[in-house]
Parts: structure tokens; sequence; C-alpha cells
């Protein structure tokens, strides 16, 4: 499996700017936005829209693999405790109240499933403490699911690693750091307009047509090679 | 409007807005395609992309399709699928039993129509006897319909 190769941005022309990002970062609010609109989609499955539940199985499903992976090897067993971790999630989601965040939730529930299939196997699950689980919920080293993945899964990851990072190679330096910012570092569009000394409305519309290029560039590739995930 | 659901996909979007566009998102199939096309180009540069050729999403949400709906206030709807089907079939019944009933109705009548006409003789005036006419108004005084219709008082 070929390594990614990550497209850093171009630290000339923003360290000079990323260094006076650190010291303003302090006067954003402390509110988290992703909880919030984590609870705007909670809601409206509460309210049994179906699709908003399905926006969070798209969000999380792939952490959740990733997750579950420390505590199961075997990918097709992953799967079948991905999927019924939100078959559950989705029976309670009424009994959500917002106490958490939703992906806190989800995660324990995601936990207990694991153990709980782990233990109809007759294996003997990995103790967990809180402190254990909230590790793994922050865990952001990439745990190398790639190794459990089928020849086919292997192949069709590989060639959508590489457009993306292609694409990103090739597209105008103030989109690719834009971008780059914006996923790599986890900048707001505040910090990224100070960094790039330039509107937030521009940072919006950067972002956005770099996402838009590489997905275009994504689409044949996936209509074509049966990777259809929607 | 991608513009704002790469907006929203990066939490960006402000407090008051979120709630039009988690509808939008839900409601429509472009925005919903994009914003998976966005999540994938972040689980990549997260390298987030094992399973990315399976069909996880879809199959999970297969499942979850199949199940009944649940609302806040406890009422559980079943589910698109389960509901369709008991839709068409009450519906069928409905329309089959409908006819059945016409088709009853209109037996029956036409039957007894038949009947009563081949058992009740229908004359026009011209073919009607004298001889028949007599004897009918020789009855009618039997008749105590006759003496109300005609007014008398009875002397009892």
């Amino acid at each position: 499996m070929a390594q990614l190769k990550l497209v850093e941005p171009d630290q000339k022309v923003y360290s000079e700017n990323l260094e006076k990002k650190s010291k303003v970062s302090m006067s954003f609010p402390p509110t988290n936005p992703e909880r919030a609109v984590d609870q705007k989609l909670v809601e409206k499955a509460q309210k049994g829209d179906k699709q908003a539940f399905g926006i969070l199985v798209e969000k999380y499903h792939k952490k959740l693999s990733r997750l579950l992976s420390r505590m199961v090897r075997d990918q097709s067993e992953i799967e079948d405790i991905v999927q019924d971790t939100f078959i559950k999630a989705y029976r309670a989601i009424t009994n959500f109240r917002g106490d958490s965040a939703f992906y806190t939730w989800l995660y324990r529930i995601g936990v207990n499933t694991a153990k709980n299939h782990l233990v109809s196997l007759g294996r003997r699950p990995k103790a967990m403490n809180e402190v254990e689980i909230e590790e793994m919920e922050n865990f952001e080293e990439a745990h190398d699911l790639r190794s459990y993945e089928t020849p086919e899964s292997a192949m069709a990851t590989k060639e959508i690693a590489a457009v993306v990072n292609e694409t990103i190679e090739h597209l105008p330096e103030e989109l690719r750091s834009a971008i780059t910012l914006r996923e790599m570092d986890g900048l707001s569009y505040e910090e990224i307009a100070e960094i790039m000394d330039c509107p937030i409305g521009t940072v919006r519309s950067r972002i956005f047509r770099a996402r838009d290029a590489i997905a275009e560039k994504l689409k044949p590739l996936l209509d074509s090679s049966g990777n259809k995930r929607w | 409007m991608s513009e704002k659901i790469s907006e929203f996909f990066d939490h960006q979007t402000n407090a008051n807005k979120i709630d039009s566009l988690v509808g939008d998102l839900t409601k429509n199939k472009k925005e919903k395609e994009a914003f998976k096309y966005y999540q994938l180009i972040s689980d990549v540069l997260h390298h987030d992309h094992g399973f990315i050729s399976d069909h996880a999403v879809d199959k999970i949400m297969q499942k979850i399709d199949q199940e009944p709906i649940q609302f806040n206030n406890g009422f559980i709807r079943p589910a698109m699928q389960n509901t369709l089907t008991f839709d068409f079939k009450k519906y069928a019944l409905y329309v089959f039993a409908s006819l059945m009933l016409v088709g009853t109705t209109w037996f029956i009548a036409t039957n007894t129509n038949d009947s009563a006409s081949s058992s009740v003789p229908v004359f026009l005036a011209e073919e009607i006897s004298e001889q028949l006419l007599n004897d009918h108004n020789s009855t009618t005084t039997t008749n105590p319909n006759f003496f109300i219709q005609a007014n008398y008082q009875a002397d009892i």
C-alpha cells in the first residue's frame, strides 16, 4: 500500500501569519460548532428524519470503525459491529438528551457493542476505563485499518487517495493553502483569513473551489470502479 | 449552494442558519452528494480511508430504513416499506369490497325488477276491460284506506 503524500501549505508565505494566529486564537468563541451541528441533526432524527441520521452515519462511521479496530481485528466483524452500533443508536436516539456530544454517546454504544460481540464469541474483551475510552475518542494518530482491507478495497483506496493528493498538488496555490490549512491544520475560516490576509468570504470560496475541483476528479473514478458509497 | 454546504461541513455556519442548511442537506440530493464527497476528501486527508471501497453507509442506511420511525413523544410509525405494503393491501381490499358491493347491488336490483315485471301485469288504459274495472270498484269499499282517502267518516 502506497503511503499517502500529504500536501503541505506554503510555509514561506504563511508561516509568519501562522505565528501571529497562535497569539489571537484564544479570542475565538468557546462554543463547539461541530456539536451544535450534530445536535441539530440529532433533533431532526428525533423528529423522524432518517436522512438527518444518515448524515451522522456518513460523518462518523469511519471514525467509529477506526476506534473499534483497536478492539476487534477482523474487518468484517468491525463492519457488523459498526452497523449494529448505528442501529442501536437509531433505536435509542429519542433518549439522547445532548448531555454529551453525539459522537461520545455513539462511541460508547460502539465500545459496548464490541465488548458484547467479543463475549458472545467467547473472547475476552479488553477492559477499558473511562480515560481509555476518551483516549480512543480523541485518537488522531491513524490506526492502520488498511492492513485489514481486501485487495479490491485496498486498490480502490489507493486510487482515490492518489487522485485527491494529485489534484491538491495541481491546485492554484491560494486554493491549495486554504484547503490544507482547513483540513490538515484544522483552522477556522477566521484564522485562515488572518493567515492568508484576505476576507472570510474569500476563504470560504477558496475552500469550496478546492473541494469542488477534487470532487470533480473523483466522480469518474467513483462512478466507474463500483466504489459507489452512495 | 454547495459553498454553503462546504461551510457547513467545516462547522463554520452561523448558528441561526444551521437549521435551514440541515433541512436543505437532508432534502436536496445534490447537496447531500456534495457533502459526501467533502467527507470522503476529508477522510482521505486524515488517513481515515479504511473501507473506502465498501458500501458501509449504504448497508447501514438500508438497515435503518427497515427500522420503524420513533418520535420524541413516544409515537412509533412503521418503516416506510412496511407502511406502503400495508396501505396497498388495505387499498386493494377496499377496492375489491367496493366492486363486490356494487356488483351485488346491481345483480339484486336487476333480478328484482325482472321478477316484479313478470309477476305484476301492466296495462294501458284502453287495454283494461270493463269487467276488470267493475270488479276492482266493487272491492274498494272493503278497503279501509279508500274511506280515509275519500274523507268518509264512518258512523260507528
